[in-house]
């Protein structure tokens, strides 16, 4: 360790991230419509196709019930920074799930990188898509 | 004692940095290329962690190379042919140490972390992984050294391919004539990043892609299909440390369930998306699927494109008969 890695290579690298920010490269997902959420989750996860499509407030991701490998599943679309990251909540994926009243939709998973999935929807819809994931766990 | 080598990683930081501002400026006014400041943020600080892991088995590395050369066949010495040589012979090390990065989990457990981001910028570049020792990835050279190319010597070109391969993480240059033929280029590099079935696996090239084309394993850039960038499943962090570690845990994870040693032994040096109980798939699998997918669409196309020419041919057939029974001229339909 010498003065170039402790004070040059630390300034470089606050300066490019510095640059982002200033020019606006902190920016989130967002889903335009229901046809773009089952075309992106076609890209993400291919051969999933998309029967029904709930995008969550403003488009901040979507619930997809759908088929892939020609069986029932149902898949998140869920904003990672400007991308988006799907997850296929299969039962064995799925560790809780929870409707509150405020529409927003709670699914804990068992997965490393997102354990926490929190999604805004419309009126009613939390309920629906938490009776529609715990009866997929069961079957 | 033979001079020992500059450090040309370490040379070129500086360098990477400058090129990194001008991208990010090139994104900014020329819309070329994207970043995503938290996502840069975690690549870069993946790059700070590698440099600092290197330097904590840098030595380690060395001696086993050491060891390794002072078992040597040959004295091989500083001649110019056996830097050109050293060359080649580390360039096909690196193909096959990246290769076999992607096809062995364990080794991918490793290289992941340099395909997670959804991104690719000169910043991608930079996210490197932590635990490349583990993954025993510097057993590649040790031939090299056993063969009696000084280690100093082979760390140099590893060094050299590491800057190289820097600059083609760059959507800004499209495509480069000629010297796609022979090298390493963004174009093809792109294509290494894409995890479009069509794109997967392919391009492992350092510096020269005459590997891939050896070997069976270059793909070029459809500009149909662009490239998606990231992972079969992607990430959904940004923290450093479980970019470092996921596929570790996942591992650790599936042997712990593992029913048997062959289980635990496909778990670990199997292909990566290997499952005892088929819920996720590999590489091989995804693409089967795809091509599956691709002549299922070709075939309704093609019933679709008979069914309306003949369709037509009808009505024209039709039309004919109608204008001759008229006493009209009849044209001829080609379809």
């Amino acid at each position: 360790m010498d003065v170039f890695f402790l004070i040059l290579a630390p300034i470089g690298v606050l300066a490019a991230i510095g640059l982002t920010w200033i020019f606006g490269g902190l920016s989130d997902a967002r889903l335009g419509d229901a046809e773009e959420a089952a075309r992106r989750l076609a890209e993400l996860e291919p051969g999933f196709e998309s029967d029904e499509v709930t995008l969550a407030e403003g488009g901040a991701g979507a619930l997809v019930l759908g088929r892939r490998d020609r069986r029932p599943a149902i898949a998140a679309l869920i904003p990672f920074g400007d991308r988006l990251v799907s997850r296929v909540l299969s039962p064995k994926a799925v560790v809780a799930v929870e409707a509150a009243d405020d529409g927003v939709l709670r699914l804990r998973l068992g997965d490393y990188t997102s354990p926490r999935i929190a999604l805004r929807l419309p009126a009613g819809e939390a309920q629906r898509w938490r009776a529609r994931i715990e009866e997929a766990a069961r079957a | 004692m033979p001079e020992a080598f500059p450090n040309v990683v370490r040379l070129a930081i500086p360098g990477f940095v400058v090129l990194i501002a001008v991208e990010i400026v090139l994104w900014r006014f020329a819309r070329r290329g994207r970043y995503e400041t938290r996502d840069t943020a975690a690549s870069l600080l993946m790059g700070v962690g590698n440099l600092g892991v290197g330097l904590v088995f840098a030595g380690a590395i060395a001696a086993v190379h050491g060891w390794f050369y002072d078992h040597r066949l040959f004295d091989l010495g500083r001649a110019w042919w056996v830097f050109v040589l050293c060359f080649f012979g580390q360039d096909l090390a690196y193909y096959w140490f990246h290769r076999l990065a992607h096809e062995r989990r364990w080794m991918w457990a490793s290289h992941v972390v340099h395909h997670s981001s959804q991104h690719y910028n000169l910043s991608t570049a930079l996210r490197q992984t932590w635990t490349s020792f583990f993954s025993l990835s510097f057993v590649f050279t040790l031939p090299l050294a056993w063969i009696g190319f000084e280690p100093a010597m082979i760390f140099l070109f590893g060094g050299l391919s590491l800057v190289y391969q820097f600059w083609i993480h760059t959507e800004v240059i499209r495509t480069m004539g000629p010297f796609e033929w022979v090298f390493n280029t963004p174009s093809h590099h792109r294509v290494h990043h894409a995890f479009n079935p069509r794109y997967l696996d392919a391009n492992y090239a350092g510096v020269l892609i005459i590997w891939d084309r050896l070997f069976g394993s270059f793909v070029a850039e459809d500009m149909r299909e662009p490239p998606r960038y990231g992972l079969v499943k992607n990430l959904a962090t940004f923290n450093p440390l479980k970019i470092a570690t996921h596929e570790w845990v996942a591992i650790l994870r599936d042997v712990a369930g593992g029913r048997s040693l062959a289980e635990v032994a496909a778990y670990t040096w199997g292909p990566p998306g290997w499952s005892a109980d088929g819920s996720r798939k590999t590489s091989a699998i995804l693409q089967a699927e795809w091509r599956a997918r691709v002549a299922a669409a070709e075939d309704e196309a093609q019933v679709h494109e008979s069914e309306t020419r003949a369709a037509l041919c009808g009505a024209a057939d039709r039309g004919a008969a109608r204008r001759g029974e008229e006493g009209g001229y009849a044209d001829s339909v080609s379809l």
